[in-house]
């Protein structure tokens, strides 16, 4: 518990507290010590305490009793009412059954307007605006509060307030905002005690009304802290700049000077460049303030993106930060795993939406985690490696014989049945919800965590308070429900004690701080523009007698104002520039800095921050730090060297001997990918796996006539897409692209008959030693004969040019190459399948020579492979381009430095 | 042009603006003005085209009101005097003084904002019956919903592979393929705006338009012109006639003839047609030439050749046309079907995305009622718009403006219009713009609200030798740039520059070394001589060039500061303009090369940069550890600095299985190095949280244990650290903002980040780095509107390649006209048919002026020099060859030697310094609370009940005890019954009971002279004495942990109940009571 500052000077907030104290004591000098008698309504409880200790100190007692000390809404509570009170989920769901069959709005989200409306109902209500009984003279009054004609649009929008409202406020039962208002009546009909009341901006208008309802039977002090800011020098300049504004600047800077020569206000801002920058100039500035001995340090959220940033900062520096604010429920992990529940069932468990929540922490609690996980896992590498895009039963049958895959699915079914399908009442959905998550083990997962816990907790009180409606939704429409609950709620983490804070703006009023960082002081931010209504305008709202936008901002200035009157200490921080667009600071501040500037000849700009923020970060435990990046050329152990190699490997350490270290040394793969749709590689295999049936049914295609040959090419054809078209519409494009190049593809067969060739055989597999350590080994797509003489093919799925290049320097696409040695072939060629064109392309170099330097460079290179050779990463851009192992050759970092190696600049070692 | 004029606020005004004559200042200025003219700041609304340029306009403003605010009475009178007043009184700079406070303060504030922000304030007011879906959400990145809605479509076609859009598809699919078939039908939802203009109000829009296709292209369904050609007995004249003549010529000609005849007698008429066709026409599908000879009559020849020919033409236009129908029919059919997907999708899950909002605003405000409604609904209501940029309008936003502006009219408060742009730099056709609308909206202000036309054509930008050059490409007016008028400098002393290098062209290669002819094929050792690269085409050798330069410009020009004094030149003087990016890696390459720091806007790159990458990867491991390439990646990348040893370590450990299980394996039997083992240690540290924090929070964790930024920075080349270390920050900013979203976790994060690389337009952009950077900036000429640099250099200017559009959308919306006149699909060059021709005239038209005005754009981005490359054969048409015909040769006046302006460096002084080393070191601050045991909340439950159980006020009702005290449901009922066994134990009765004490008090709270607050439980006053009870949670136990507790309270209650003993108590959960002494 912390003891009254002794120290110096008294502070401005000493000096508002010492007067409440004061007055207070005054009042009730014949009861001291016993103030029980008196009531003080604060603006949270955090201002007690201060008070507590201003009014003992200016007593001078040991012990004084206190009078009651109390927020509005607190006491209001404590008042007991005799008719049941209709919570707003219930009303929620009555007002969307009335939209529901009203059918105004079509496609709409009628969840979001029944909010919006209760929104609109209840202010109605908090303001003790009474429609009038007939719509046309609703309507009139809109009118004029527009100031405009009532057309069509007008009209609509106050049938529908006014229906809803009336049809609404028709019950006897009472809604939390009558409730409430029933509540203060009674308070002030049964007002006796004195009341004080700590003001730092407007009461809203029930408070307002209460307490003038309260003051006709019992004395009534209201201490504003406007007011006695204003009355305070050292507050004079935030008087003048945040709550005068009839003068003008010079004149007012004039004032000052002249009234208050000496500059007292404690405000520093910094704009930075960026959220990063503002962030680590808020994490530096918490941290001095630390190391400076200051023990109660607010940070006040307006940016809840800078401050999430901000935590994390203070967090690598040991500090943690007590969060005052809340955080929204569907933005917690621990609805995450709800939500993706729901999910997997509607997408009939599709695999990313299944292995998310399957990798959540929550599910299958009742079981040790590493035990989910190789579930998950093992799950996950099946799914990846078959494809499988969605269906339970399908996983089911991919698991078949992996017990720990095959329960969790098992369950996951369970789960499923439990939760249902048709329609049901809120509470009944949500009744099943709780029973398939109980299947499972996410409520066990849940009760383990503060946040889990806290949404358990709400969704047992909804579905407690829902218990009577009986209303029935569909699915969808209870999705729609939950979400929005989720997207309301608030868990507030208090978990941690700290003497950093964070808070919001108007949980500040009548607080001091030792020091206080405002984050996200930008003109979006401050004031911050609230959520309007989509009902009405702020002129119709002001002559309702509703709050406008006008009095929220003034609530945000009154609030700043009575900030930085209770703080001597106080740094605020914008993003000057954001994302390369400057941003504004907020007009408040800059208002403030301009007088002041005026006034003293002092901007406010915090100037020292800027350049200890690279230096002051906080760095882990010394390690030392890399080399600067060169190209790798490893050596490799020779037992690893491979003893087989296949034409495309060959290739790879043709093109790039780190590429084929990586590939075929490490042998490192990317991972599948559950692939949904046709791709290229998938039309490649298919057409292979097509020229493979037709011609060993064709082996010669002389001997049949040409219809019957295209007749059942396309046949075979379709066998072979038909599960793919099955899946996938799209794969009939992939299909007829096909399907058009068959006419081209028999005449070019046709002439190669002619020629005297026969075919052989096709997707022939062999394994040919090359010496006792190495072996060639693959599958050749297609052999051809005629008299002696041997040809090996490849079909290729594109332009001949392409091709033509690839083998225009010899030695540089191998395969065909290896092919014809492995064969002895006297010829070689791709052949190139394109849309209505079949092109053979042959290497231009003599084809026997070409396969034995082949095969020799292959043997040398191994053998060097072999005593020790590097594997250096030579590969050239066009190899690069689609290499998977860009990340282990990292190649962009050295590139430049490999080239031009004279004109590197030595580089900076960092670190300690 | 007279300022006087533009800015009076009585008036409209139309401004024509020249680039760099400083239309920001006007458009400002004329806020000023209005204000000062009593205009209330929300009656005023400011459009311009980007979020950037708004906020300029709106930083600009303030700063100047602050200037008159602030300012001394000349500096004030100065400005005022500047911007066109004369009598300036005291009144009026009162006035100017206050509008600071005024604007700042305004509610509704004054709207600077772009068409979609004002659009969207304008939306979330709609009426509600207006058929805008409320509550919609602004949808910015289209590409993963668009994918969706294919999948979707495919989805629907796969389910009825019978119906009539599947027959339609596969049609397209034929014709076109996969990938032309989506190109077109997602071209035609791009252009949804202008479909759903053109076809409002009809029944069945698909039909409709095809059956007008079908009338403007004049063909039947059934036509059969091949058929009908054929017999036709004047094609068979024709034939006949032209082989006759043909037959007198050379022997080619004769066997021409003859094959000409022959085709005739082909039975079948379709192909009779096609062999003649083939015999008439090339490969190319080109007609054949046919000229006479010296012995033929040439007209006779030339009659009967053109005679042939021009029948044969309208055959096949015919057909053309016929085909283009069918094309049409099908395509928008599948578009129409492929749209409503998408837009369901939207709708769905309640967003909208730009193109849905415009049209909704469009067709909203388009309805009188509602265009109405909306003028009051909103809570400012303009008197004043005005429109910057106005050449990139397009034709639903000019309605909707001009919809606007007849509302207004109508209810009764017409504004006053300030218009101003520049049609030379409209460069947004992609974009739908239409710069004819400036022209448009002249006619029509001028018309309507007597709106002036003023033009400025003196720049304030550019140097008099830039513009020499502008003044000499433009003024010969190229390509439809009719309307230019010469540029006048307003620096003319400001020294310039143009200069136009020598055409890169490519070396003769040297044919390639056969080092096999003769001697047997030798190939290349790849472990020793890495492949050349094919690297010395001509675009290298320029890109070689412009980086050497570079280097020189930085080393020896100065350029001028604003107030007129030189300075050395910096990297960050320099913007480097290109066309298109699809060179952009050459001219990189060759400033990596020389270590030239650059700042690319390879927009949407940052995913694909190699540190965001090791990112991902890393990621993707933690929630997949079987990721072996991933967590190889991770191993090597700087975070790990791993070396190849290390891998093939652990590639030798292959029976651990996965490598995770490997890198576990040698770490623990002690075979790792330092590397390998810190790498462990990390990652078993992140695998742990990677399913438990939320990303943002797992990431910084990442960035900090793994000292991620310096860890980069020691790796990566001096120039390559600022990006890198920015492409950090900015990926930890998407993680923020991705978890800021709803229903975050780490593989979703990942499956977002794979959808956003695949968005390639929409991915997020590369980090910035800070302010201070000193990197030269390349853009494209689109990107750099609006922006200006010292030195300019025009990459690549020599090219002319072009993509030309195809699988596109043909429109034609006259300027005035409420919908498009005419709406069609196009494959490609071919299959156009004549029909079309003039639109497709029109379009190119516009292409080239576009091109144009790009080059216009590009020249005058230059201050004071502007430099052009180019490579390959020179082409006079291109940028560098009009360019290259202008450009003079003068000295360069840039070439001067300056000290370099370069801060000295502040060091951070001695005390900062001691300062930052215990800056450093962490300050443990704040701790985790215990969690409280369930028997400690029952505690706390039974407590807070027998606080509200106990009289005075005591509470009855179950339930709103249970609601007051927090307690769950299934706690409630044995709590409640303990309490009241506590409540009704006879030995306690005294204190409970108000029969039996004077007074009671229940959590009395009192300060004691430190200035504590205390809080007794329960207080309970006798006539001579007074009990403090103090109520334990547990079962009786010894009081003496509680003793000092006890005391203070006796102590302070003694001061207060002076004359009575105050003795005190412990209440135990079981009802045992224990006084304490
Ligand atoms: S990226 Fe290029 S250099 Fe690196 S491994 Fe792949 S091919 Fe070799």
């Amino acid at each position: 518990m912390e003891t009254i500052r002794s120290s110096g000077a008294q502070t401005v907030s000493a000096v508002f507290f010492d007067s409440v104290a004061r007055h207070i004591l005054a009042q009730h000098k014949n009861e001291i010590p016993d103030l029980r008698g008196a009531i003080v309504l604060l603006p949270n409880y955090h201002a007690a305490q201060p008070l507590a200790q201003h009014l003992v100190q200016a007593a001078n007692l040991p012990a004084l009793l206190l009078p009651r000390m109390v927020t509005l809404g607190d006491w209001a509570q404590s008042v007991p009412l005799a008719a049941t009170v209709v919570p707003d989920t219930c009303r929620a769901a009555v007002l969307y059954q009335a939209l529901r069959a009203r059918r105004w709005f079509q496609d709409a989200d009628l969840w979001g307007i029944a909010r919006e409306l209760l929104d609109l109902l209840d202010e109605l209500t908090q303001h003790c605006v009474t429609l009038p009984q007939d719509e046309e003279d609703f309507l009139a009054q809109l009118e004029r509060a527009y100031r405009a004609r009532g057309g069509a649009a007008m009209q609509f929008e106050a049938r529908v307030v006014h229906e809803l409202w009336y049809a609404m406020s028709a019950g006897v039962e009472l809604d939390v905002a009558r409730a409430y208002q029933q509540r203060l009546a009674q308070l002030a009909q049964q007002a006796s005690a004195p009341l004080y009341v700590l003001l730092a901006s407007n009461l809203a208008a029930p408070d307002a009304r209460f307490i003038e309802a309260y003051r006709a039977r019992a004395p009534v002090t209201v201490f504003d802290l406007r007011e006695m800011a204003g009355q305070q020098p050292e507050c004079a300049v935030l008087a003048a700049a945040l709550r005068d504004a009839s003068a003008h600047l010079r004149e007012q800077a004039a004032l000052l000077r002249e009234h208050h020569p000496r500059a007292a206000l404690k405000l520093r801002l910094f704009g930075a460049h960026g959220l990063e920058q503002e962030a680590r100039a808020a994490d530096v500035q918490v941290r001095r303030w630390l190391r400076a001995g200051k023990r109660n340090i607010a940070l006040v959220a307006l940016d809840r993106l800078v401050a999430r940033r901000v935590r994390a900062l203070l967090e690598r520096a040991g500090v943690l930060i007590r969060d005052e604010t809340g955080w929204i429920l569907s933005t917690l992990s621990a609805s995450t795993v709800l939500m993706r529940w729901l999910d997997a069932l509607q997408s009939d468990f599709y695999h990313q939406d299944l292995l998310d929540l399957l990798k959540s922490p929550f599910i299958f609690a009742d079981q040790p985690a590493h035990e989910r996980k190789q579930a998950v896992y093992q799950l996950e590498q099946l799914v990846r490696k078959h494809g499988v895009a969605s269906h339970l039963q399908s996983f089911l049958d991919l698991a078949e014989g992996q017990a720990g895959v095959q329960t969790v699915l098992v369950r996951l079914r369970q789960a499923a049945e439990a939760l249902g399908k048709g329609s049901t009442t809120l509470s009944g959905w949500l009744q099943a919800l709780h029973q398939s998550l109980g299947i499972l083990g996410v409520v066990r997962g849940l009760e383990t965590d503060a946040a889990g816990a806290q949404l358990l907790r709400s969704l047992q009180a909804w579905q407690q308070e829902l218990a009577a409606d009986t209303t029935r939704f569909s699915r969808a429409e209870w999705r729609h429900w939950l979400a929005q609950q989720l997207d309301a709620g608030t868990f507030s983490d208090q978990s941690i004690d700290s003497p950093v804070l964070l808070t919001s703006l108007s949980a500040t009023r009548w607080r001091s701080f030792d020091a206080v960082l405002l984050l996200g002081c930008d003109a979006a931010h401050l004031p911050g523009e609230g959520n309007g209504s989509v009902w009405f305008n702020d002129a119709v709202h002001a002559s309702l007698g509703l709050p406008t936008l006008e009095a929220h901002r003034a609530q945000q200035r009154d609030d700043l104002l009575a900030l930085l009157a209770m703080n001597d200490t106080v740094l605020a921080t914008w993003q000057a520039s954001k994302n390369g667009e400057e941003n504004l600071l907020s007009p408040c501040l800059e208002m403030l800095r301009v007088l002041h500037e005026l006034a003293y000849g002092d901007d406010l700009a915090e100037r020292e921050l800027g350049s200890l923020l690279d230096g002051a970060q906080v760095r882990p435990p010394y390690f030392p730090l890399p080399e600067p990046a060169a190209m790798p050329a490893p050596g490799i152990p020779s037992g690893l060297v491979p003893a087989r190699i296949s034409p495309s490997g060959y290739n790879s350490l043709v093109a790039c001997p780190y590429q084929f270290y990586a590939r075929h040394i490490l042998r490192l793969n990317e991972m599948d990918e559950v692939r949904e749709g046709v791709e290229k590689r998938d039309y490649g295999e298919w057409v292979h796996g097509i020229l493979h049936r037709f011609h060993q049914r064709f082996p010669v295609q002389a001997e049949h006539p040409r219809a019957a040959l295209e007749e059942a090419l396309h046949g075979i054809s379709v066998e072979v897409f038909a599960p793919a078209v099955a899946r996938d519409y799209l794969a009939r494009a992939w299909l007829l692209r096909w399907q058009q190049a068959i006419p081209a593809y028999l005449d070019a067969q046709l002439e190669s008959e002619q020629a005297g060739w026969c075919y052989r055989g096709s997707e022939v597999p062999f394994e040919l030693p090359l010496d006792d350590e190495l072996a060639l080994h693959g599958r050749i797509d297609r052999v051809d004969a005629r008299a002696g003489e041997c040809r090996v093919s490849d079909y290729k799925m594109t332009d001949a040019a392409n091709l033509r290049n690839m083998l225009k320097e010899p030695g540089e696409d191998v395969q065909l190459a290896s092919y014809a040695h492995v064969y002895e072939a006297d010829e070689a060629a791709f052949i190139s399948i394109e849309k209505d064109r079949v092109v053979t392309v042959a290497p231009p170099q003599d084809l026997p020579e070409l396969a034995q330097a082949s095969v020799e460079r292959l043997l040398e290179v191994f053998a060097q492979m072999r005593a020790g050779a590097a594997l250096p990463a030579h590969g050239v851009d066009e190899a690069c381009e689609y290499c998977e192992m860009r990340g282990l050759c990292r190649k962009s970092e050295w590139e430049a430095g490999a080239r031009n190696q004279e004109t590197a600049p030595p580089v900076a070692k960092g670190g300690e | 042009m007279e300022i006087k004029a533009a800015l009076n606020p009585q008036h409209s005004v139309v401004v024509e603006s020249c680039a760099g004559s400083g239309k920001t200042w006007l458009l400002v200025s004329r806020i000023v003005r209005l204000l000062l003219d009593g205009v209330q700041p929300g009656e005023i609304l400011a459009i311009t085209f980007t979020r950037k340029a708004a906020q300029e306009m709106q930083a600009r403003l303030h700063e100047w009101l602050q200037l008159l605010a602030a300012g001394s009475d000349d500096e004030a009178r100065q400005f005022l005097r500047e911007r066109a007043l004369d009598e300036i009184d005291d009144a009026l700079l009162a006035k100017a003084r206050g509008l600071y406070r005024d604007v700042l303060l305004a509610q509704p504030a004054i709207t600077i904002s772009t068409f979609h922000g004002w659009f969207m304030q304008v939306i979330r007011r709609a009426p509600l019956n207006s058929g805008v879906p409320a509550g919609m959400q602004l949808l910015e990145r289209t590409a993963a919903l668009r994918e969706e809605a294919w999948q979707a479509f495919a989805g629907s076609l796969r389910d009825a592979p019978e119906g009539q859009l599947a027959r339609e598809m596969q049609w397209l699919f034929e014709k076109y393929g996969l990938h032309g078939t989506r190109s077109l039908l997602e071209n035609f939802v791009a252009k949804r705006a202008e479909w759903w203009a053109y076809s409002s109000g009809q029944q069945d829009a698909v039909q409709w338009a095809v059956e007008r296709l079908r009338a403007e292209f004049g063909v039947d369904w059934d036509a059969d012109p091949v058929a009908d050609a054929c017999a036709d007995a004047s094609l068979h004249a024709a034939v006949q006639t032209f082989a006759k003549v043909l037959a007198t010529g050379t022997e080619t000609q004769c066997s021409k003839a003859n094959e000409i005849q022959v085709a005739w007698e082909v039975a079948d008429a379709q192909e009779r047609f096609a062999v003649l066709q083939n015999v008439l026409y090339t490969q190319a599908d080109e007609p054949r030439s046919f000229k006479p000879t010296k012995k033929q009559d040439a007209e006779t020849f030339l009659l009967a050749r053109d005679a042939l020919f021009g029948k044969l033409q309208a055959v096949r236009d015919t057909l053309s046309e016929l085909e283009a129908l069918r094309m049409n029919k099908a395509a928008l059919h599948c578009g129409a079907a492929l749209l409503e997907h998408y837009q369901e999708l939207k709708l769905r899950s309640q967003q909208m995305d730009f193109t849905d909002l415009e049209w909704q605003v469009c067709r909203l405000l388009d309805q009188g009622d509602c265009a109405e409604y909306m003028q009051y609904k909103l809570d400012s209501r303009y008197r004043h718009v005005l429109l910057d940029e106005f050449q990139d309008t397009n034709p639903l936003q000019w309605q909707t403006l001009q919809a606007w502006f007849a509302a207004a009219a109508a209810a009764g408060s017409r504004p006053t219009v300030f218009v101003v742009g520049d049609p030379k730099q409209s460069i947004y056709r992609f974009r739908r713009a239409d710069a004819r609308l400036f022209g448009v909206a002249r006619a029509f202000l001028h018309r309507e609200f007597g709106a002036r036309y003023l033009a400025q054509n003196e720049t304030r930008r550019n140097a008099p030798a830039v513009l020499q050059a502008v003044n000499g490409v433009f003024e010969g007016e190229p390509d439809g740039f009719s309307d230019f008028a010469e540029h006048i400098a307003h620096h003319q002393g400001l020294p310039g520059y143009v200069e136009v290098l020598p055409l890169a062209a490519a070396k003769d290669q040297p044919p390639p070394t056969r080092a096999g002819e003769g001697a047997g094929i030798v190939l290349r050792n790849p472990l020793i001589t890495p492949r050349a690269e094919e690297q010395s085409g001509a675009r290298e050798i320029e890109a070689g060039q412009f980086a050497a330069r570079i280097a020189d410009i930085v080393a020896s020009w100065s350029v001028q500061e604003a107030g007129g004094t030189p300075r050395r030149a910096e990297y960050r003087d320099i913007m480097v303009l290109v066309r298109k990016r699809t060179h952009l890696r050459v001219y990189e390459h060759a400033l990596r090369a020389r270590h030239i720091p650059f700042l690319s806007s390879r927009r949407g790159g940052l995913l694909d940069t190699l540190e965001a990458e090791d990112i991902q990867a890393l990621l993707t491991f933690l929630i997949t550890p079987f990721a072996d390439l991933a967590l190889a990646q991770a191993l090597r990348s700087p975070l790990f600095s791993c070396s190849d040893e290390d891998l093939i370590l652990l590639a030798q450990n292959a029976d651990s299985g996965c490598w995770w299980p490997r890198l576990k394996h040698v770490a623990e039997n002690g075979a790792a190095s330092p590397q390998l083992q810190r790498a462990h240690r990390l990652l078993t540290g992140w695998l742990a949280h990677a399913d438990k924090l939320p990303v943002h929070d797992l990431l910084d964790r990442i960035y900090f244990e793994g000292d991620l930024a310096h860890r980069y920075v020691a790796a990566l080349p001096a120039e390559q650290r600022e990006a890198a270390r920015a492409n950090l920050q900015a990926f930890m900013e998407i993680a923020l903002s991705v978890d800021a979203g709803r229903y975050p976790s780490l593989p979703r994060f990942l499956a977002e980040l794979r959808e956003l690389r695949a968005a390639e337009e929409e991915a997020p952009d590369e980090g910035r780095a800070g302010e201070s950077d000193h990197a030269l900036r390349i853009y494209t000429v689109h990107e750099a509107k609006g922006l200006e640099a010292p030195v300019v250099w025009l990459l690549d200017a020599n090219d002319m390649h072009h993509k030309t559009d195809s699988y596109g959308v043909l429109l034609d919306w006259p300027t005035n006209a409420p919908r498009p006149a005419h709406f069609s699909l196009y494959p490609d060059k071919r299959g156009r048919g004549n029909r079309r021709a003039p639109y497709f005239a029109a379009e190119e038209e516009c292409a080239r002026r576009e091109e144009m005005n790009l080059l216009y754009v590009a020249m005058t981005r230059a201050k004071q020099a502007l430099l052009v490359s180019g490579s390959g054969e020179l082409a006079e048409a291109s940028w560098y060859g009009r360019i290259a015909a202008v450009a003079g040769q003068g000295g360069n006046p840039l070439q001067m030697a300056v000290a370099s302006a370069f801060p000295a460096f502040e060091g951070a002084g001695a005390r900062s310094g001691a300062e930052l080393a215990m800056l450093c070191q962490p300050v443990p601050a704040g701790r985790r609370l215990p969690h409280a045991t369930v028997e400690q909340q029952r505690g706390t439950w039974l407590h807070a009940l027998l606080q509200n159980m106990a009289p005075p006020n005591a509470v009855a009702e179950k339930e709103i005890l249970q609601q007051r005290c927090g307690i769950p449901p299934g706690e409630m009922e044995p709590l409640w019954q303990q309490a009241q066994h506590l409540l009704a134990l006879p030995a306690l009765q005294r204190f409970f009971d108000s029969q039996h004490y004077r007074n009671a008090c229940n959590e009395m709270s009192y300060v004691n002279a430190n200035g504590e607050l205390k809080r007794i439980d329960r207080l309970v006053e006798f006539d001579n004495e007074v009990w403090v009870l103090d109520y334990k949670t547990g079962p009786a136990s010894d009081v003496a942990p509680y003793r000092a507790q006890v005391r203070e309270y006796r102590i302070a209650m003694q001061s207060v109940y002076a004359g009575k003993a105050v003795r005190c108590a412990l209440l135990f959960a079981d009802g045992t009571l224990s006084e304490v002494e």
